[in-house]
């Protein structure tokens, strides 16, 4: 038989499935319902109510036998949204447990490549996300941005730019996952947020966008002229957003 | 509310700015501020915001004060006798221009140069209005690298200093016969007594032994601002993110042993964080210049290659050149040309050798060093395994041992291994020498880059 937990698609959920299913020599997968589309003969489906004290047992377990760092990357690696993030987590937290603290130097062994090379990758994202943020002051002096992450990262990024923008009122949209992360200038919230793509032309506005997409036009060497590396530091799927490569086609 | 005018001197003033290398907002840790009305923080990596069409990084609003300059310095586009169009910011035009960008997030924060306008004091105090403006007025705790002009008054640049993030002063040309010869007006003194005075404080700031002189006279007729560092700078009175510098490569005949001798010197007598280097772009035409058909990209590259060998792995210039063979090999990196150069200290084997050993093999880089030390811990590695690690081999293959045996196919001979790496037939690495981060370092919780 091949056991398939199915969890509520949050990280206690997640969590909560590898605690109880621990000890089952037959799991199979860890999903959530909308990632669980087909299941055939073979499979035996078993749906985890989240619990978060048996979550936060493991995540504090965690930090205990490994460290604060270990933590962070399994929670991104949750964050990845990969199909297969609950067996990696799931296998990782096994070999944790046969290994202790040593199971980061096993920088071979494909289940601690998994979850480093997921982890990694929603860091840079966050990393680049920093940056590459851009927001449009609407209305009574609210910062709007709109970002389409391959991965989940409002999470990560509010408390940063809540401290950034201390006392500042800011909204950043991922259109992707139709949620929003929305500060009043002291807490953010992380919510549902459909449509609604606020939109404003105010003069203001429009005549600062000018200046940044002039000023780095200005900024450019031309005999250093290089669009392949500037492909490569700014990908196209990331342009999108970035006034400085939307503004002509815009005005 | 901006207007045409204000664009007109961002273009002037930005397009001037192009030549300064450094971008970098890194160096200082530093969480926002609960004061209201304030804005911004600082993280130790620095943050790139865009990168323009020839792929620079885009970290900061780089601009100068003025370019309406008072010298005549031959190599570049300021020059009194050259005939561009001139403009000058009001101090108040740039803070809230920060302000604006920054609140966009375009930008990490400010960099300020200027040509100089009167005298070095008056464009100094001009700047110092400036950064005030934005600090206190604006409560701006974004990062702010301000240029010090040489020659201007200890106090103002101590004044702008306190403000600041990181300072530099631009060497420009690497040699005291190349700066008379095109920039007579420039002093070698004055330059250096103003690098002199900024690594000063800072020694003074690390060790403790400087206290705030607040009864220093304020020629601006404000009160002394205190520091601005928080966090795990929070002592540092003058600019915590430290100093850096710029060298022209290729406007002169000053060789890379020169260059590389003097930047090491800075590195270690002058405690400065970073040399840039700036390929030389013929701006200007004059007979005492090169006339150069394109700017020295891959010597530049070169340069910065050997700069982080001096910074991170450990090598001292002596190594790398010397008065005989005084200039970077332009066919492969420097690190493989030393070790092509020093054989008989190779093959290095993975499972043995120290960190500092394996950071001297072509190819393995400090990444790749620290993964090898950990692995090695839990097992024996081959060279399946330290592909799988991520290692990469292309380089480092000629150099080293896995449980004793070379890769296979690979000949540990001194011809086999030169005609291989100048197989490596990339003109121009894509690599970015104005990246600030190392992004991987940065993931992995490692010591920042710049």
């Amino acid at each position: 038989m091949l056991n398939i937990y199915i969890y509520d698609g949050s990280y206690h959920g997640l969590l909560t499935s590898c605690f109880d299913a621990w000890k089952d020599k037959d799991i199979y997968s860890i999903r959530t319902k909308e990632e669980n589309k087909d299941v055939n003969l073979l499979e035996k489906v078993v749906y985890i109510e989240t619990d978060n004290e048996k979550a936060e047992r493991i995540i504090k377990w965690v930090g205990k036998e490994a460290c604060y760092e270990v933590q962070r990357k399994l929670y991104r690696v949750f964050l990845t949204e990969h199909p297969e993030r609950g067996m990696y987590i799931f296998r990782y937290l096994k070999l944790l447990n046969q290994l202790g603290r040593n199971v980061e130097n096993h920088l071979y062994n494909d289940d601690v490549r998994n979850i480093n090379k997921l982890s990694r990758m929603h860091a840079s994202e966050t990393h680049r996300l920093y940056g590459f943020v851009r927001f449009e002051v609407i209305g009574n002096n609210i910062l709007y941005a709109r970002i389409e992450p391959d991965f989940n990262q409002l999470e990560v990024i509010a408390p940063y730019f809540a401290d950034r923008y201390n006392g500042h009122l800011w909204i950043i949209h991922d259109l992707t996952r139709n949620m929003a992360a929305i500060f009043n200038g002291s807490q953010y919230i992380i919510t549902e947020y459909n449509g609604n793509m606020l939109d404003n032309e105010s003069k203001t506005e429009i005549s600062f966008q000018k200046m940044w997409v002039e000023y780095l036009d200005a900024l450019t060497i031309k005999e250093r002229l290089n669009l392949d590396l500037q492909k490569q530091k700014v990908p196209l799927k990331t342009r999108k957003h970035l006034t400085e490569f939307m503004f002509k086609s815009k005005n | 509310m901006p207007n045409n005018d204000l664009l007109r001197k961002l273009n002037i003033l930005g397009a001037a700015a192009k030549y300064d290398a450094s971008c970098a907002s890194s160096g200082v840790e530093r969480r926002g501020s609960s004061k209201q009305g304030a804005m911004g923080n600082s993280v130790a990596c620095g943050i790139c915001h865009s990168f323009t069409q020839d792929g620079r990084c885009v970290s900061l609003l780089k601009v100068l004060q003025s370019n309406d300059c008072v010298y005549d310095c031959k190599y570049c586009v300021n020059r009194r006798t050259n005939d561009v169009e001139r403009a000058t910011f009001m101090p108040r035009e740039i803070a809230m221009l920060t302000y604006e960008f920054y609140r966009r997030n375009y930008i990490e924060g400010l960099f300020l140069s200027s040509a100089v306008i009167l005298s070095p004091d008056n464009t100094m105090e001009i700047m110092y209005e400036t950064l005030r403006l934005l600090r206190q007025e604006f409560c701006f705790y974004g990062y702010i690298h301000v240029k010090a002009i040489p020659g201007a008054d200890p106090l103002l640049i101590e004044r702008a200093g306190r403000l600041a993030d990181r300072m530099s002063v631009n060497i420009e040309l690497p040699s005291e016969a190349s700066l008379t010869r095109l920039a007579p007006q420039k002093k070698k003194r004055s330059i250096f007594s103003s690098m002199r005075y900024i690594s000063g404080r800072i020694e003074e700031d690390k060790s403790g032994k400087f206290l705030l002189r607040d009864n220093l006279p304020a020629p601006l007729g404000e009160t002394m601002p205190t520091s601005y560092g928080t966090g795990s700078s929070n002592k540092r009175t003058f600019v915590p993110g430290g100093q850096s510098t710029q060298l022209i490569i290729g406007a002169t005949d000053d060789t890379d042993h020169d260059i590389l001798t003097l930047t090491e010197n800075l590195y270690n007598k002058m405690q400065l964080k970073r040399v840039y280097y700036s390929a030389y772009v013929p701006a200007v035409k004059d007979p005492s210049l090169p006339s150069l058909a394109e700017p020295p990209l891959l010597r530049e590259h070169r340069l910065y290659q050997a700069d982080w060998l001096l910074r991170f792995y450990g090598f001292r210039s002596s190594e790398l050149l010397n008065e005989r063979n005084p200039n970077l090999n332009l066919k492969y990196d420097p690190k493989c040309d030393w070790a092509v150069r020093n054989l008989d200290l190779f093959p290095v084997e993975v499972n043995k050798a120290d960190y500092d050993t394996l950071l001297r093999v072509p190819g393995i880089g400090t990444i790749s060093a620290r993964k090898i030390v950990s692995a090695r811990k839990v097992g024996s590695l081959g060279f399946e395994e330290l592909k799988k690690m991520g290692v990469v081999l292309k380089r480092a293959q000629y150099f080293i041992t896995c449980r004793g045996k070379m890769m296979p196919h690979i000949k540990f001979d001194p011809k086999f291994i030169d005609a291989n790496l100048s197989l490596d037939k990339r003109a121009i690495p894509i690599f970015s020498n104005y990246e600030q981060l190392s992004l991987l370092d940065y993931i992995n919780g490692g010591d920042s880059l710049c």
